[in-house]
């Protein structure tokens, strides 16, 4: 960490340096850009407004009601009710921000990722309103919300695609006759899909012409949009994607790859850079491909293209996400930048401030874990309640990002990111080493989290030496790898007949066993209580 | 102090001697001297096992004897029973059986009775006062009914487990 600091240190002095000519531009700056909405909540909403406060600038949040004793309600500037709960009724209500946005007098609005950040007409909203929008403009996030015309985007940029049907096919029929041309087991997806809904495995022609209505009607309801494709399916694929940024300037730049193959359910949970896949010719052609995707677009700030790869590190375009990912500690830790500080700055028309730095190479190794309020012992289910007891980790090489505090209700309304915890070493195994340790240090009461479940992994020999795909959850886990092993029993038992103890030999009445019938005592002749 | 130990499918016997912060376990014959400090709050307990360190959270559930334990990020229940948790699942049961039976839930001496045979009762209508440890404290009908016996008068000395009145449930309630 020292190192990767000192990196980020020298960095910092040389934007300083480069920067400090330019006083005009940085006074300009300096004024489009006084007060920020972020239009988010939870740990990416305080991530935001941390930058924001380093940069100078007011961080503005907005809140739901049970929002208002949220941790980034009470660490921006200032704060607008948005007034309702749900979703529908908040974070996603366009005109409600827009509104606060104005009337607060804010020069710009940080989306966040989730919510609206990559909705286009929320991009075209603020531009309506004079407001500007950190990310790119509207079309771009609409040319790659759409997966066909991304697709054909990417394809145009020279960028390799997954064999498959290259537009929506008309029915079963034809859906089987490409299945025959790319051979089985294929991948039926809806168009307007995406975070792992809306596709379908298929391993034969019987199988596909059974799931072909059905998972159509999927995608009409689920996207208000029927239209599938055909791909082929890469046998024990992993997920890598490419982090990209682009400037007013012209300048289009990719700053390495991130793992994200650990996934369940098709989402992520762990992601490290860089992959242990990837050689420094295979990241050279990953990056030079991603940038060249980002400048057929004339994209703007910070984007992801993601890659499906297969074991030999073929590659192939899967998406491009229009904003902040979830997981863009990992580069901030191996590269030294603030890919915040970095998104605001390109908005606001400055150029990207490491062009200099150009070819980025990783410098050390990151992993992070996302921890989620679930209960990997009741199948992963949201898991709910006041956090009574929390502990952070930290100490060298450990970096947290999360939107909690001791005392808080997580609430029913949105997703069950607590936070990420992210560590960096000088190699793999350092920081495998340090996530452990890391994780051994959280302490999270009072709802349960998938902790023991990072733990878990980081212990397995497949994960240790970097043999990934994103089946690894399904393959190797099971509900009973995080009870209690037997050398553990012990202090299970310890811990709890302590307590019972403890309890029973309290000079009160009655024990632990019964309750109410004597918490009246000492009050017993003032009559029926 | 005898506790049987239920914990994910095992039973146990484990005995349990000293005085805070200085424990003995005895978990089916294997001793283990234990050291405990409580770290802000009873709940997180720094627990030292022949020396070996964990932090251990520990809040008793709802259901009774059954204790939430999680040690870095592993959890369990585990269930403690001593002989008065046992009393009241017997008790439970039957209560469940339509029937009520207060027990002296410890040694004490009756200092008052307020019910006597054939008195409607309510859940929660106080049956008898009892002292011990210096505090009076007021035992309650778990069930509404009729009273159909008292086996106890005022000043008796009785142990723990003894019948003091049985009420009948009125099923009709």
């Amino acid at each position: 960490m020292a190192r990767a600091t000192g990196t980020a240190a020298a960095q910092e002095k040389k934007g300083r340096a480069r920067r400090a000519a330019p006083v005009r531009e940085r006074r300009q700056r300096a004024r489009r850009l006084r007060k920020v909405l972020v239009a988010n909540r939870g740990e990416i909403a305080v991530r935001v407004s941390k930058a924001l406060r380093e940069l100078g600038i007011t961080s503005v949040a907005v809140y739901s009601d049970v929002d208002r004793t949220a941790l980034h309600v009470s660490r921006a500037d200032e704060a607008y009710a948005l007034e309702g709960n749900t979703s529908l009724e908040t974070y996603l209500r366009i005109d409600k921000i827009i509104e606060i946005a104005r009337r607060c007098g804010a020069d710009a609005i940080h989306p966040g990722y989730g919510f609206l950040a990559e909705n286009a007409d929320f991009a075209r909203a603020c531009r309506d309103a004079d407001i500007l929008f950190i990310g790119p403009a509207p079309e771009a996030i609409e040319g790659m919300g759409d997966k066909l015309r991304a697709r054909r985007q990417a394809k145009q940029a020279g960028v390799p695609l997954i064999p498959g049907s290259d537009g929506p096919v008309r029915d079963a029929r034809a859906a089987v006759a490409v299945a025959a041309s790319l051979g089985y087991p294929v991948m039926l997806k809806a168009s307007a899909g995406g975070g792992g809904k809306g596709m379908r495995r298929v391993e034969g022609a019987d199988e596909l012409r059974a799931a072909f209505e059905r998972t159509q009607e999927e995608a009409r309801k689920a996207f208000d949009n029927p239209e599938l494709f055909v791909e082929k399916f890469i046998v024990d694929p992993r997920h890598i994607e490419v982090q990209v940024f682009g400037d007013q300037h012209g300048n289009y730049a990719a700053l390495g790859e991130r793992e994200c193959t650990i996934q369940r359910r098709h989402q992520k949970v762990i992601e490290e850079a860089p992959s242990p896949l990837v050689t420094p010719e295979l990241r050279q052609r990953m990056c030079g491909t991603a940038t060249a995707l980002a400048r057929s677009v004339g994209y703007l700030g910070a984007g992801t293209v993601e890659f499906v790869a297969d074991q030999q590190g073929r590659f192939y375009f899967l998406e491009m996400n229009t904003r902040l990912q979830v997981e863009h500690p990992v580069t901030e830790l191996v590269t030294g930048l603030d890919l915040v500080h970095e998104q605001v700055r390109v908005a606001a028309g400055e150029k990207l401030s490491f062009l200099e730095r150009l070819p980025i190479e990783p410098h050390g190794w990151a992993i992070e874990c996302r921890i989620y309020a679930e209960d990997p012992l009741n199948d992963f289910l949201p898991s709910l309640g006041r956090i009574v007891k929390l502990s952070i980790p930290y100490g060298p090489g450990v970096r947290n990002d999360f939107g909690i505090y001791e005392g808080y209700e997580v609430p029913v309304y949105y997703d069950p990111l607590l936070g990420k915890l992210a560590v960096w070493g000088e190699d793999r195994a350092h920081a495998i080493a340090r996530m452990k340790r890391a994780l051994h240090d959280l302490v999270v009461e009072g709802i349960r989290s998938n902790q023991a479940f990072h733990a878990w992994v980081m212990d397995q020999p497949p994960f240790r030496e970097g043999r990934l795909d994103t089946g690894f959850i399904e393959r190797y886990f099971d509900h009973g790898v995080l009870d209690p092993a037997d050398e553990e029993l012990a202090r299970f038992v310890a811990a709890a007949v302590i307590r019972a103890y403890e309890l029973d030999r309290k000079p009160r009445l009655p024990s632990r066993a019964r309750g109410s019938e004597w918490a009246v005592s000492g009050r017993v002749h003032e009559g029926n209580v | 102090m005898k506790y049987k130990v239920e914990f994910q499918q095992r039973q146990l016997e484990v005995e349990i001697h000293g005085e805070p912060p200085h424990y003995e376990l005895v978990v089916d014959g294997h001793r283990t001297r234990a050291d405990t400090a409580c770290l802000g709050d009873e709940s997180l307990l720094s627990l030292l096992l022949d020396n070996d360190s964990y932090l251990a959270h520990v809040v008793p559930a709802e259901r009774n004897g059954v204790f939430e334990v999680s040690i870095a990020g592993k959890f369990a229940r585990v269930q403690v029973l001593d002989e008065l948790s046992s009393m009241a699942q017997a008790l439970h049961a039957e209560q469940a059986a339509g029937r009520f039976v207060l027990k002296s839930p410890m040694p004490g001496l009756v200092v008052e009775i307020r019910v006597q045979p054939g008195d409607r009762v309510e859940a929660g209508s106080p049956l008898v006062i009892m002292e011990a440890m210096k505090m009076q404290n007021e035992l309650a009908s778990e069930s509404a009914g009729t009273v159909t016996a008292v086996h106890a008068k005022v000043n008796d000395a009785v142990e723990s487990g003894t019948e003091l009145v049985v009420v009948e449930s009125d099923t009709s309630s």
